[in-house]
């Protein structure tokens, strides 16, 4: 998708050259008009001069009276010319030396104006107009040449164009500007998403132009939508569970009753499906209540958390004398809803407190995103187990002798933050090590 | 040993009441959160099992109550909310143990079991004092010659009483607290019948009368 900086600067830069350009051709042509009809009456000021002039001599030749003429046309190429024409006889102003004007009679009254090429190559502009004096046609075309207001022309162009650029590179400067500006409510918003992506704010704060508030008003509208549907598929999830495993319970008690004691093997059978039923519900229910790392706004501070997971690990396995050693580096949080979280560390503690002979090691590396292992000293798992239990999207339920649900749901809860979880036999304490890298939501 | 079964199901607290008594608890069952705090405060339990899930209040508030008030009686949650969040929560309000539904109930009697015995100090996972040791699973006493005593359910109530409280001095009434729940028709008379029962059985020294006062077991030689 095309910026939006870039389709203003070419809407603006188009637009531009298109005005400059009208203006441009407007101007010169208007321009060059208005120095023709300069030079048309100057140039006629200039013939009626020399019309006055011309006498005739007793051979009833015209004359140009030298008094009556300007000197600029008695020094050669001055750039100024006359000549005049009566009846087959020519006279020539001495600015022409031995060059004549290409000039064609003119009934009088009449007079055209043209270009014509002078002598050394002079651009000239040609007057030629016809009179009627002492009953004689005469023609007179006096020329000029425009070479000097030709490059007058060519500096006012090129003065133009400079102009035109810097303008034109001064507005899409001016532009940038205005639309970064302009954008910068968006800069704000953009900063909002990712800090709300990252769990330090809840909802996204009003403060941008009028245009994008719905588009705010619309993902705060979402965020509560998504917290509330969570919120109550949770609640409908927790009484599920209540209503489902409560009345399991109650026909697990009586499987114990006297009269099934009499049918063991009818008792065992029951029993047995009673307790797939149990796990499934168990195991699903837990799966579906996971948050997962879509839902905005949550930041799980484990510091914070620990103690008291903590705490109820020490009361479950308290005839253990279990000694449970953590390293998180200071400050750390990771942005991810406390539930998910809680049920992947209750899980996975719990394992390593169950199978630990005495010590469990719980350490979060210093690394963008949540990377942890958690090991213990109890008797580890054999090597085909580990791979079995390693091998990407096997499912983990009780089949993985003891290492059932717990780690099932830790690892449902990894792949929901697309993250990765694997197994080894740990190094420093010889017994099951687990390894948990969640990717870094803010990369 | 007194139990106190807060479940709100009706099927599934009658089972409970009937299997924790088969295994020799005196047990009281009330269904909702109010009565449950109440019972809680008034009566001398020895261990509580209880729901969250209850119409009234929730367990939850109830056993914060207790806490607050300096009710430290043993509890073990026993609810179909078993997520961590929920878990970590029960036991920061104070409760002692948590098991989620469905369970065996083998495993909430150890439970219950190492609860009692952990709230009398008793860490090892059979019960023995004075050269006894009591078998909780078949309900039956050995001798240090490794005799079975058989006994009945109350005698075994009693003598478990007895044997988690060595060297105390425990009254008629206590001991009835104890050893019939609620609903029963306590006599105090009949306890001294018990008692008879247990000396013939075990030996008469093993319990000693302290007139006026009560009965203390395994009395200093």
């Amino acid at each position: 998708m095309r910026s939006l900086q870039g389709r203003l600067a070419v809407g603006l830069v188009v637009t531009v050259l298109v005005l400059f350009t009208a203006q441009w051709l407007v101007v010169n042509v208007s321009l060059r008009k208005l120095t023709e009809e300069y030079f048309a009456s100057r140039l006629t000021h200039d013939a009626e001069g020399l019309l006055a002039g011309i006498v005739f001599d007793p051979e009833q030749h015209p004359v140009v009276a030298v008094d009556r003429a300007d000197p600029i046309f008695q020094r050669p190429f001055s750039g100024h010319y006359y000549q005049v024409m009566s009846e087959g006889y020519i006279i020539r102003s001495r600015s022409l030396l031995d060059h004549s004007l290409n000039v064609k009679p003119v009934e009088a009254g009449h007079y055209t104006l043209s270009r014509a090429q002078g002598p050394e190559h002079q651009p000239l502009i040609m007057l030629v107009a016809g009179y009627e004096k002492r009953g004689r046609l005469l023609t007179i075309a006096v020329a000029e040449d425009y070479s000097p207001i030709e490059g007058e022309f060519g500096v006012f162009q090129w003065r133009y164009v400079l102009i035109t650029c810097a303008v034109l590179i001064g507005l899409i400067v001016l532009q940038m500007w205005v639309v970064k500006r302009g954008l910068r409510p968006l800069e704000h918003v953009r900063a909002d998403v990712r800090r709300l992506e990252q769990g330090e704010i809840q909802e996204l704060t009003g403060k941008v132009p009028s245009e994008v508030v719905p588009l705010v008003v619309e993902i705060n509208r979402l965020i509560t939508i998504i917290g509330e549907r969570l919120e109550r598929s949770r609640n409908a999830l927790g009484n599920l569970a209540h209503a489902l495993k409560t009345p399991l319970t109650a026909l697990d008690q009586l499987l114990n009753s006297a009269e099934l004691r009499a049918h063991p093997q009818l008792q065992a059978q029951l029993r047995g499906q009673s307790g797939m039923i149990g796990s499934f519900i168990q195991r699903e229910l837990k799966r579906a209540r996971l948050a997962g790392a879509a839902t905005p706004g949550g930041r799980f501070d484990l510091r914070q958390e620990l103690p008291s997971l903590l705490t109820a690990l020490k009361q479950i396995y308290r005839d253990k004398q279990l000694s449970i050693e953590w390293t998180i580096p200071p400050g750390f949080t990771y942005p991810a809803e406390r539930e998910d979280m809680l049920e992947l560390f209750g899980n996975l503690l719990d394992n390593a407190c169950k199978w630990a002979a005495g010590k469990v090691l719980f350490t979060v590396k210093l690394e963008p995103g949540l990377s942890f292992t958690i090991e213990d000293d109890g008797p580890g798992a054999p090597e085909e187990k580990l791979a079995q239990l390693s091998a990407r999207g096997v499912r983990l339920d009780e089949s993985v002798g003891g290492y059932g649900l717990g780690l099932s749901i830790a690892r449902d809860i990894v792949n929901y933050y697309r993250g990765e979880m694997s197994f080894d036999r740990s190094p420093h304490l010889s017994g099951f090590r687990v390894s948990v890298r969640l990717p870094d939501l803010s990369a | 040993m007194r139990i106190l079964v807060v479940e709100d199901d009706a099927l599934l607290g009658e089972r409970l009441k009937k299997d924790l008594g088969h295994a020799g608890f005196a047990v009281d069952l009330v269904d909702n959160g109010v009565d449950a705090e109440h019972m809680g405060d008034e009566e001398p339990y020895d261990a509580v099992v209880l729901d969250l899930g209850l119409p009234k209040r929730s367990g939850l508030e109830v056993l914060q109550n207790w806490r607050q008030r300096g009710n430290r009686v043993p509890v073990i949650i026993l609810t179909a909310r078993d997520a961590w969040h929920e878990k970590v929560e029960g036991f920061k309000v104070g409760a002692d143990d948590y098991l989620g539904k469905p369970f065996h109930v083998e495993e909430l009697l150890a439970r219950i079991n190492a609860l009692i015995r952990r709230g009398h100090g008793q860490a090892d996972s059979q019960l023995q004092v004075a050269g006894l040791t009591l078998n909780e699973d078949r309900q039956a006493v050995f001798t240090d010659k490794g005799r079975e005593i058989e006994l009945t359910g109350i005698e075994f109530r009693l003598l478990r009483y007895f044997m988690m409280h060595p060297g105390q001095i425990l009254s008629k009434s206590r001991l009835t607290e104890h050893v019939y729940d609620f609903d029963s028709d306590k006599d105090s008379n009949v306890m001294e019948v018990y008692i008879n029962r247990l000396r013939h059985k075990l030996g008469k020294e093993l319990i000693a009368t302290r007139r006026g006062q009560g009965y203390v077991f395994g009395a200093p030689d």
